[in-house]
């Protein structure tokens, strides 16, 4: 069967809602790669010795604190977007004003979000 | 006459809808409808017999995950800084052994779902799709259980 699949990114002109939807995608497909990597490490911490010591040094390496980085921008993200898509569930905030006003808002949390998961980290 | 082609530049929302006069069925016609092997073997089955429960999971795990995660990022980015006797001793006081198991279980089962969907989307393969589904929830499974079973030895030491 040939049935129509959902149509591809390249159809559509960048806006901020077909933007957002995107990156929704795109940051729930990175955070459920992420979940292997956190997985790990839980293990690790029960495995210790020199397991969790390469563990460690590999998350704790510039490479790997730049992916932990880039992944709590796309947890910051994916919660606040998810957030708005809840709303969205129970029927409210579908207008289209509402829609790019709730589209910045979910921008604005999604930076404040993750400067204060780093802030807390790197002050304490 | 001047509105049949009407373009979208000039025309509000509202005059996007197409408006079709409501006709009857043909009595023929639908008991014809009514006695194929199609409509007998699709009848009562819903939209796709578990499309509903699924769409009500993603939306419940998600609920669940707004709180969790929050407590989650701020925790795990802070442990990663520090030493393995830290964060062993963090996993194993009970409630954050609890938490993070609930966060990696309740996570696991909402991204198996969104996968699914994006790959339902996109994949038009049915049996590579399957195959995929299948590959995605077993590793899911597997991620899960080992999670769980480390945090239950972090936790019994």
């Amino acid at each position: 069967m040939s049935r129509p699949l959902s149509p591809h990114l390249t159809w559509y002109q960048p806006q901020i809602t077909s933007t957002l939807s995107i990156l929704h995608r795109f940051s729930g497909i990175a955070l459920a790669v992420g979940t292997i990597a956190l997985a790990w490490w839980v293990v690790a911490i029960a495995i210790g010795g020199s397991t969790y010591a390469d563990t460690a040094w590999l998350y704790t390496s510039i490479g790997g604190q730049v992916v932990l980085f880039c992944w709590t921008l796309a947890l910051a993200f994916h919660l606040s977007n998810g957030i708005r898509h809840l709303f969205w569930d129970v029927g409210t905030g579908f207008d289209m004003r509402s829609v790019n006003r709730s589209g910045i808002a979910v921008l604005v949390m999604t930076t404040v979000f993750t400067i204060t998961i780093w802030l807390i980290v790197l002050l304490a | 006459m001047s509105d049949k082609h009407k373009t979208d530049d000039d025309s509000d929302d509202d005059d996007d809808v197409i408006k079709v006069k409501r006709t009857s069925t043909s009595p023929a016609l639908l008991s014809q409808l009514q006695r194929s092997r199609q409509y007998q073997q699709t009848r009562g089955l819903g939209a796709g017999a578990t499309g509903a429960s699924t769409w009500l999971v993603q939306r419940t795990t998600a609920l669940a995950l707004v709180p969790l995660a929050i407590w989650f990022a701020v925790s795990v980015v802070r442990l990663s800084q520090g030493s393995q006797a830290g964060a062993a001793a963090w996993l194993a006081f009970p409630i954050n052994a609890v938490l993070m198991a609930l966060f990696i279980v309740i996570a696991l089962r909402h991204a198996v779902i969104g996968l699914q969907i994006v790959l339902e989307d996109y994949l038009r393969n049915i049996a590579a799709r399957t195959a995929v589904v299948l590959l995605i929830k077993a590793g899911a499974i597997v991620l899960g259980a080992a999670s769980v079973a480390a945090l239950i030895r972090l936790v019994a030491i």
